[in-house]
C-alpha cells in the first residue's frame, strides 16, 4: 500500500516535472513572440526591480536590459547546450558500448581503458580545460561537455552487451543466419537501450550545470546570454539587487531539478517491462 | 543405413577455466533421415553438444564431419550454408526468441540469411511458415512473449526449418510444454519429416517422447556416450547404470541400486 502509494507521489512528480520541462521549452522556443523584447539592449532605466514596472515585470539589469527577455534567451542557451551535448554523448556512448561489448576481447578492453581515461577526470574540470583550449564558442561548449559526459552511457551500454551477448536468443540468432553486427543492431541494441534512456536525462541536468558553471566563469559563448553568466554578472550586486542572481539560479535550479525528476520516473517506468520481458 | 549425414569422432568440449570435460570423447553418426534421440540425466552434457554441433562452441578436440567436410574450418558464408542446412530447435523458446522483434521478422532472418529468399517473397514465406504450423498469420504482427507456449514453440521450431535443413537437433523441445501441446509438437514435427525427409537428433530426458519420435537411442552420461542401440532394444534391455536409472525413472521407481546380496560391480561411485 504504501509502496504503491509512494510510486504514485513519485509517478505525479515526475508529471509535474514533465509539464514545467515542457513549459520552459515552449517559453525558450517561442521567446520572441511571447516576450518580444531583445535580451541584448537596453530598454529601460538599470536595476529596475522586480514587479515596478508592468512593462519589465522581472526588473531590468546593470545596464537596462530586460531581465525577463533575458531568462527566456538563457533558457534557450541552456537547453541548447544541454540537448546538444547530451544527444552527441548519448550516441558517441552508446556507439563505442555497444561496440566495445559486442566485440569482447582487446577491442573491448582497450576501448574501456579509453572511457577509464576519460572519467579519471572529473567532467566539468574536462569541459574547461577543453574549451579553454578551443574557444568559447556556443559549438565548443557542446562539444566539451559531450566529451565529458559519454563515457557514463558507454559503460552502461557495454555493461548490457556484454551480458546479452551469452543470451540464449542471441545465439539462436547466430544459428539463424544473422551476422554480428545484424546481432548487435537488431537483437542486442533494442534490449541494451531501456536503462540509457533514464541515463540520458540524468546527463541533461548535468549539462546544464557544467554549462551553468562555465558561464559563470566567463567561458561559454559571450555573445549568448546565459542562465550562469546571468548569475555571474548578478553577483557585483548581490546585496543591491539580489533578483539579478536569485532568478537565473532559480530557473537553473528548477530545469535541473525538473529533468532529474523526469529521468527518475522513466527509470521507474521502464523497469517493470524490463523484468517482464 | 543410408550414407552419414553427420559424423562425429572423438569430440570434447572443456570450457576456459574449467578443469573437468563437459563433453568428451563423444562418436556417432546420423544419416539422411534418420530419427536419433539423444538421453541423459541433468548436466550430462546434452546441450552442450547440440551447441557443439552447430558450431556455437568450438570444441577443444574431435572432429565434426557434416556431409565429410569438416565444420571446425568453415567460417562466415560456408558456415552459413552449412547452417541452413543443421539447425538447432532451443529449449526454451521464450529465452531463445528476441524479446523486442516481432514474430514476421524473427522468422525472415532465416528466410533472408539462409534460404536467400528475396525480400519481396518474403512476408508471403513468413505467412506460408505460419500456416504450415497451423498458426494464423496474423501472428507475425505479435512479439514473442504475446504468444501461448505452443504457439512459441512452433515459431521457435519454424525459425529453425525456414531454410529446409537436412538435420534438426531439437534441444529438449517439449520439457517446457504442457502434456497437452507435447503430443501437437511432436506430431508436427513428425509430419515434418515424413513432408522434407528431414533427420532428427532429439534431446530429452523423456523416454515416452524417445519411444515416440525415434528409432534410434544415443545415452549420454557425464560427457560420454554410455549407450546407442535401437530404441526398442535399448530400452527393453538396458546395459549401462545411467540407461538403467532413466528407464526406471519413467517407470516412477527408485533407481536401481545393487541389490545386498550382490557385490557391487561398479568401483565408481554412483553420483544418482
Amino acid at each position: 500500500m504504501s509502496t504503491a502509494l509512494l510510486r504514485f507521489a513519485r509517478a505525479r512528480a515526475a508529471l509535474a516535472a514533465l509539464l514545467l520541462l515542457a513549459l520552459f521549452l515552449l517559453a525558450a522556443a517561442a521567446a520572441a513572440w511571447l516576450w518580444p523584447i531583445d535580451p541584448d539592449a537596453p530598454v529601460a532605466a538599470a536595476l529596475l526591480p522586480p514587479l515596478a514596472d508592468p512593462a519589465h515585470p522581472l526588473g531590468t539589469d546593470r545596464l537596462g536590459r530586460d531581465l525577463l527577455a533575458r531568462l527566456l534567451a538563457g533558457a534557450r542557451t541552456s537547453l541548447l547546450v544541454a540537448t546538444g551535448a547530451t544527444t552527441a554523448a548519448v550516441l558517441v556512448g552508446v556507439a563505442i558500448g555497444l561496440f566495445a561489448g559486442a566485440a569482447g576481447g582487446l577491442v573491448d578492453e582497450s576501448l574501456m581503458r579509453l572511457v577509464e581515461a576519460f572519467q579519471i577526470v572529473p567532467g566539468f574540470l574536462l569541459a574547461l580545460a577543453l574549451v579553454s583550449v578551443f574557444g568559447a564558442r556556443l559549438e565548443t561548449v557542446v562539444l566539451a561537455i559531450a566529451a565529458a559526459s559519454w563515457p557514463a552511457p558507454a559503460r552502461l551500454v557495454r555493461a548490457e552487451v556484454a551480458k546479452l551477448r551469452r543470451a540464449e536468443f542471441v545465439q539462436a540468432a547466430r544459428v539463424a543466419g544473422l551476422r554480428w553486427p545484424e546481432v548487435a543492431l537488431r537483437e542486442i541494441l533494442p534490449n541494451a537501450l531501456p536503462p540509457v534512456v533514464p541515463m540520458a536525462a540524468l546527463t541533461v541536468a548535468a549539462a546544464i550545470l557544467i554549462e551553468g558553471a562555465l558561464a559563470f566563469l566567463g567561458l561559454s559563448d559571450p555573445n549568448r546570454p546565459s542562465w550562469g553568466a546571468m548569475i555571474a554578472e548578478g553577483r557585483a550586486v548581490l546585496v543591491s539587487a539580489p533578483w539579478l542572481s536569485l532568478l537565473p539560479g532559480m530557473a537553473l535550479a528548477a530545469t535541473v531539478l525538473a529533468v532529474n525528476l523526469v529521468g527518475e520516473g522513466l527509470a521507474e517506468a521502464l523497469a517493470p517491462r524490463r523484468a517482464a520481458a | 543405413m543410408s550414407a552419414p549425414l553427420l559424423e562425429v569422432e572423438d569430440l570434447a568440449y572443456r570450457p576456459p577455466g574449467l578443469s573437468r570435460p563437459i563433453v568428451e570423447g563423444v562418436g556417432f553418426t546420423i544419416g539422411a533421415g534418420e530419427r536419433v534421440a539423444l538421453v541423459g540425466a541433468s548436466g550430462a552434457g546434452k546441450s552442450t553438444l547440440a551447441r557443439l554441433l552447430v558450431r556455437l562452441l568450438e570444441p577443444s578436440a574431435g572432429r565434426i564431419l557434416w556431409a565429410g567436410r569438416d565444420l571446425s574450418s568453415l567460417r562466415g558464408e560456408a558456415l552459413r550454408r552449412v547452417r541452413a542446412e543443421l539447425q538447432l530447435v532451443f529449449q526454451d523458446p521464450l529465452a531463445a526468441l528476441g524479446p523486442r522483434r516481432r514474430v514476421g521478422a524473427l522468422l525472415a532472418d532465416p528466410l533472408r540469411a539462409l534460404a536467400r529468399v528475396p525480400r519481396a517473397e518474403r512476408p508471403a514465406a513468413v505467412a506460408g511458415l505460419l500456416r504450415r504450423v497451423g498458426l494464423d498469420p496474423a501472428l507475425a504482427d505479435r512479439f514473442p512473449h504475446e504468444l501461448s507456449g505452443g504457439q512459441r514453440q512452433r515459431v521457435a521450431i519454424l525459425r529453425a526449418l525456414a531454410s529446409r535443413p537436412r538435420l534438426l537437433v531439437l534441444d529438449e523441445p517439449v520439457s517446457a510444454l504442457d502434456l497437452s501441446i507435447r503430443a501437437r509438437i511432436l506430431n508436427l514435427l513428425e509430419r515434418v519429416r515424413a513432408e522434407d525427409g528431414t533427420a532428427t537428433l532429439l534431446i530429452t530426458h523423456d523416454l515416452s517422447v524417445v519411444r515416440a519420435a525415434a528409432d534410434r537411442l544415443l545415452v549420454m552420461e557425464a560427457g560420454r556416450i554410455v549407450e546407442e542401440g535401437p530404441v526398442g532394444a535399448v530400452l527393453a534391455a538396458p546395459r549401462a547404470e545411467a540407461t538403467r536409472a532413466l528407464v526406471a525413472a519413467a517407470l516412477g521407481l527408485p533407481a536401481p541400486t545393487a541389490p545386498a546380496d550382490r557385490f557391487p560391480t561398479d568401483p565408481l561411485p554412483n553420483d544418482r
